[in-house]
């Protein structure tokens, strides 16, 4: 058998023979060229944007805070004065109203 | 010399520049597209790596402080783009159809096998066995030293070897 490397030399061969098919790349129009003008570009002129839009969401959101902050009045939130005027308490949002004492679903499902 | 003639131009303006950069790339491109098409055995990965190459090149002419040296530095630019790029499905190419010493059977055997070996072992089989480089030119174009291209020409023969018997 044929040592592999003269297949290799053969292959090899065969490359010196082969062309490339693609366009010669223009310095000025290269990808990564054309890629970095254009990051740099859209940096320039959406930055005092992003930078703008990121001022404006803190002080909106330091602003709301400021808005919901307690009033002085005991400590309690707006939430929880409207909780008293409804005559409920906080448990009640989390685990929904109360079933009479001594009486479950599956007992009153039986009957 | 005409390398000298074409790198005295870089530098001074960009549009000398790219004056410059294009003769070059038209000169280089053909012998480095058929070292990176020895590296990869693909010819889409050997166009990728060409095109990869001389971006890199244009972009680090600045680096080139030896003129006399600027084919050994576009080659191993070469060499490590082509290194980089991951080789697409085995199928023939059209010029290794034509070549008389290689069946078409073989062509695609030895791109499975090139497949199996390491980027670093295709590389150094390419400039050793299809440049036909010295050590010292290997070693450069590697990043090696000189004293164990010799150790590493020899185990990547061997590995294409095994993993020619493997693919049979």
């Amino acid at each position: 058998m044929k040592d592999p490397i003269e297949k290799l030399e053969a292959f090899y061969e065969a490359c010196d023979n082969a062309n490339p098919t693609r366009m010669l790349p223009d310095p000025a129009l290269m990808p990564r060229v054309v890629l970095r003008k254009v990051l740099g570009l859209a940096f320039a002129a959406l930055g005092p944007v992003l930078v703008g839009g990121a001022l404006a969401l803190v002080l909106l959101t330091v602003g709301s805070t400021m808005l919901d902050a307690p009033r002085g009045d005991g400590g309690s939130s707006r939430l929880e004065r409207q909780l008293k005027q409804a005559g409920l308490e906080r448990e009640d949002l989390l685990v929904g109203p109360k079933l009479p004492q001594g009486r479950t679903e599956a007992k009153s499902w039986r009957a | 010399m005409e390398e000298l003639a074409i790198w005295s131009a870089v530098g001074q303006t960009q549009w000398a520049r790219s004056a410059s950069f294009e003769a070059l790339a038209t000169e280089w491109r053909l012998w480095g597209y058929r070292l990176a098409l020895k590296i990869t055995g693909c010819p889409e990965a050997a166009e990728d790596a060409i095109q990869d190459a001389l971006v890199r090149a244009y972009r680090s002419a600045h680096q080139l402080h030896d003129l006399q040296a600027a084919s050994a530095w576009f080659r191993r630019i070469v060499v490590r783009c082509a290194m980089d790029q991951h080789p697409g499905p085995v199928s023939a190419f059209s010029e290794a159809a034509q070549q008389p010493s290689l069946l078409l059977e073989d062509a695609l055997q030895v791109r499975r096998t090139m497949g199996r070996l390491r980027p670093d072992q295709r590389a150094i089989l390419a400039l050793a066995v299809g440049e036909g480089l010295s050590y010292e030119e290997i070693g450069r174009a590697l990043g090696v030293p000189t004293g164990t291209v010799g150790s590493r020409l020899h185990a990547a023969k061997e590995a294409f070897r095994l993993a020619w018997g493997s693919e049979r």
